[in-house]
């Protein structure tokens, strides 16, 4: 294995964005759309991953921008960035609504090949693999997956993962590590769900 | 081969993300935990990012109009705005009538306690109170009332789930008006009401009918709040208002664990008793919640003795088994219940249409339970009719609509079972 081919680094709030952030804080609905316009292709990406319907996806992103609408006014209490916050929102919203709505027919889902690390093996990974790991990641504990996925879906640090959670980076360390241990419990041992 | 650690674990991540060490050096460096480091980076390595999905420019826009849309539609609480507790208003109340009328204050005071002790005044004046307020306590113990007159388990369990749908209108007002401790407070009072209600439901003495409508119920509610509960959960997610919530989270998904088990048994004695009474194999309607929102189904059972628990200032009857849209056909009830019975609930104009092929129909007089707890108005009433001798009847089944055949209820038959619907009050 060899060290990460593209490493994004950890996400940062571009100044202008602030600037959105603190006109929205005041209910600029203006602002708001920009910020909409910023980040609805990652919350919906995101949202896809976890429901994989394309239409109730759109239905939840739109609920996370109204809930970011709702309480944006407490937003930097977080210290998280914008988008992490949201994919926070984002993260609740989709876990109410599948508590509420058994999953019916899903699209099959390619998920985009993983250019973060050098993999020469996930070059040819196959997509019933890449699959597994998803629905493998969808069947961990709450806490657990929120983790998994804000770190390795969206690559947030670990420090951006705790503001977002409003934990401490000990505690995202710690479910990281169970995460992936339970992760790979299920994957070599190929567990049905 | 020795456990990666946490902090190694996450260490290891930081540098390969920062492009400072790779995975070779870094087992050099622990060389014990190598294989389980390497192990678990391959794991990691496998998780693809999202799937390449984008949204086409038309539903872009048109999902951007409709946030617009409800963003304006949508009243920002003001964070900032304190509502003056219910001691603050009187004293202000005082200060002014004294200032005004030259009146010593000590006076004005005695006068407006006086004025609102009686006649249910204080307790008027403590239904809108919320944690941290004077009149709280005055609103938990005429609440409480209702809790303490519940004369058994399946009682009581209702009247917690109706308190506990108190406290989440608490939590409400709370986050709105940007009340911190009252939030915490009504939060935990919350969980509190919620994992009573849960350990009762839990006990086998609880009938499958009470467990299967209170667990819906206490979903339904969840749902109702669910903005509101996100919003806690999301700015205050170390608070004891997001840990009380995520324990009652838990509590409501068991009662709905052990309402799925209890459905199963309420299915089967239902299908078993149709059958019994030459009707084919009635379906319970007891996830017609999950259809129509604003309806709760129970069962009442007419065994003398039984409880039943109904949230609804008009209840109605609700036949199993029966066509949903046969307007034609004579509503029949779902199994044996009394002809000509007494029961003065008439139908619910508001009760939400039946949908789907679950084979409803409204029977509005045809049923009367034993006893039941009904909530008129957010009040628990207990309900005990008089119980007319009336003579036993064979089952007539009747042709529905559908072509399927149904009985007329018989009035003696053991095990009377019938369905009933009935909208929840607007809140």
């Amino acid at each position: 294995l060899d060290k990460p081919k593209t490493a994004p680094g950890p996400a940062t709030i571009a100044d202008d964005e602030i600037a959105y952030v603190e006109a929205a804080i005041q209910g600029d609905a203006r602002a708001f759309a920009a910020l909409y316009d910023r980040h609805a292709e990652r919350v919906f990406r995101h949202v896809m991953y976890r429901v994989a319907n394309q239409s109730d996806a759109e239905d939840l992103t739109q609920q996370v921008f109204l809930q970011a609408w709702r309480a944006i006014d407490r937003y930097q209490r977080t210290g998280a960035p914008f988008v992490a916050w949201l994919l926070t929102i984002a993260y609740h919203i989709v876990v109410s609504h599948t508590r509420r709505n058994k999953p019916t027919s899903t699209l099959e889902l390619e998920p985009a090949t993983n250019e973060r690390w050098s993999d020469p093996e996930g070059e040819t990974m196959s997509r019933f693999e890449r699959q597994a790991v998803r629905e493998a990641i969808l069947h961990l504990k709450p806490d657990q997956q929120q983790v998994i996925i804000m770190r390795f879906v969206e690559h947030f640090d670990h420090a951006d993962v705790a503001a977002a959670l409003g934990k401490s980076e000990g505690y995202v360390r710690v479910i990281q590590h169970r995460a992936l241990n339970e992760l790979r419990r299920m994957l070599v041992h190929e567990v049905k769900y | 081969m020795a456990q990666v650690t946490p902090d190694v674990l996450a260490n290891f991540f930081d540098d390969l993300e920062n492009d400072s060490s790779d995975l070779e050096t870094y087992a050099a460096g622990h060389p014990k935990m190598a294989d389980d480091l390497g192990s678990l980076v391959e794991v990691a390595q496998s998780i693809a990012p999202p799937p390449d999905v984008s949204l086409d420019s038309v539903t872009r826009a048109r999902m951007r109009a409709g946030l617009l849309y409800q963003m304006a539609q949508t009243r920002r609480p003001a964070a900032k705005e304190r509502k003056l507790s219910i001691r603050e208003s009187l004293q202000r109340l005082v200060g002014i009538v004294a200032s005004v009328e030259r009146i010593p204050a000590m006076v004005v005071a005695a006068v407006i306690v006086l004025a609102t002790s009686f006649g249910g005044g204080v307790v008027f004046a403590a239904e809108g109170a919320l944690p941290g307020d004077a009149l709280y306590p005055v609103k938990l113990s005429y609440e409480n009332v209702q809790l303490v007159l519940a004369p058994n388990d399946d009682a009581k369990a209702a009247a917690l789930v109706h308190l506990a749908y108190n406290r989440l209108t608490d939590l409400d007002k709370a986050s709105l008006t940007g009340r911190v401790e009252a939030v915490n407070v009504a939060a935990s009072s919350y969980a509190t009401d919620v994992s009573e209600a849960s350990q009762i439901l839990s006990k086998p003495t609880a009938s499958d009918q009470t467990v299967t409508v209170l667990a819906d119920r206490l979903e339904m509610d969840l749902a109702r709040h669910e903005s509101t509960i996100v919003d806690v959960e999301t700015q205050q997610p170390r608070s004891v208002a997001t840990m009380a919530l995520q324990r009652a989270d838990a509590d409501v998904e068991s009662a709905l664990a052990l309402a799925v088990a209890r459905d199963q048994n309420l299915s089967q004695l239902l299908a078993a008793t149709s059958t019994s009474v030459g009707q084919p194999a009635a379906r319970t309607m007891l996830t017609a919640a999950s259809v129509a929102p604003r309806a709760v189904v129970t069962v009442a059972l007419p065994t003398p003795g039984s409880a039943t628990v109904a949230q609804t200032g008009q209840p109605t009857t609700v036949a199993a088994g029966a066509p949903v849209n046969g307007g034609t056909s004579a509503p029949v009830a779902a199994t044996a219940a009394r002809p000509g019975g007494t029961s003065g609930s008439a139908g619910n104009p508001k009760a939400p249409p039946p949908s789907g092929s679950g084979g409803r129909a409204h029977d509005n007089d045809r049923h009367r339970p034993a006893v039941s707890y009904w909530v008129f108005h957010r009040k628990w009433v207990l309900a005990v009719p008089p119980r007319p001798a009336r003579p036993v009847t064979k089952p007539q089944p009747v042709s529905n609509a559908h072509g399927g055949a149904a009985a007329q209820p018989a009035s003696s038959t053991a095990n009377q079972h019938s369905a009933s619907v009935a909208a929840t009050p607007n809140k």
